[in-house]
């Protein structure tokens, strides 16, 4: 009952009532090496980060211990949000530990720990990321609800369906 | 909580101040979420899961706080729809809702349906990648 944990499809994502994190599993059946090569390539990253609507823009990609990082996704009509942080840890290929701010709300950083465990062939990642506040993990929680609205989710369903 | 702290990555709306009215319903869910933040809330509720319908002094024997403490939180509970109360002669017996604890499942689900369309794009990537890998070694084999 204290656990919210969905596991009926393939991302599986843990919320704790009154903790600050998050923490998403997800097995891609791909080789270790290349899910976490994903998390660091710009050209992958360019591909699949964030929603689709936006077009990414990897304006600094530091991918090491201490580098940088900054994406601006922007939208059709010209507006742009930025995302930025730094690498605090890139081991490869098992773990990448990085902050997370979004610049329209600056000062509201999280602390995103991925790690890679291989499984005969595919690959477990596991996504944490812990807020500064119950409200903030809340907030970000809160926000699915609201991109849910409109982000057209009956296309999703189906697609989602097709693909099991 | 600021209604404007959410990224419009997961956000397709102008960060407008009529956000309050347009999504009263997920801040029910936040009132849910927030009753459930607290632990000693949380093993009410257990207790209640184990027997339901017990008095305020049943349930406060249970816990490291005062009647008046234990009330407290009982009357959160209640606010935020997680239990409902009924007098039964001089007794008031309290009993759990499950419901609301539904929609905040609901509101995670929607959360994780945002990631599974990203991690559906990441998974197209990797394929593509793999078969460029496959197809490179190929080339250096048969040139």
């Amino acid at each position: 009952m204290a656990e919210m944990t969905t596991t009926n499809r393939k991302a599986e994502i843990t919320a704790e009532p009154g903790k600050q994190e998050i923490t998403i599993r997800r097995v891609f059946d791909a080789p270790r090496e290349l899910v976490f090569r994903a998390h660091l390539d710009a050209d992958a990253i360019r591909q699949w980060w964030g929603p689709a609507k936006y077009k990414n823009i990897i304006d600094k990609l530091e991918a090491r211990s201490g580098g940088a990082w900054r994406f601006v996704q922007a939208d059709t009509d010209g507006s742009e949000y930025g995302f930025h942080g730094v690498f605090h840890d890139v081991t490869s290929p098992e773990r990448i530990v990085q902050t997370f701010e979004f610049e329209g709300m600056p000062g509201h950083v999280s602390l995103e720990t991925a790690t890679f465990e291989e499984q005969d062939g595919k690959t477990l990642a596991t996504f944490s990321s812990v807020f500064q506040s119950v409200e903030d993990r809340d907030g970000m929680l809160q926000s699915g609800m609201e991109g849910g609205m409109n982000e057209g989710f009956n296309r999703l369903d189906a697609l989602l369906e097709s693909a099991k | 909580m600021t209604r404007a702290k959410f990224p419009p990555e997961y956000c397709a709306c102008p960060l407008t101040g009529d956000h309050l009215v347009t999504y009263n319903r997920s801040m029910e869910v936040e009132h849910v979420f927030s009753a459930l933040a607290d632990p000693h809330r949380r093993h009410l509720l257990d207790l209640l899961s184990q027997t339901d319908g017990q008095t305020l002094t049943q349930l406060s024997a249970h816990l490291p706080m005062s009647r008046f403490g234990a009330m407290k939180h009982l009357r959160i509970l209640e606010e935020a729809g997680l239990i409902k109360s009924r007098k039964v002669g001089r007794e008031k017996l309290h009993y759990l809702n499950p419901a609301p604890m539904q929609d905040v499942a609901n509101w995670v689900e929607k959360y994780r349906r945002l990631w599974e369309e990203r991690f559906d794009r990441l998974e197209d990537y990797l394929q593509q990648a793999q078969k460029e890998q496959d197809n490179g070694r190929n080339d250096h084999d048969e040139p």
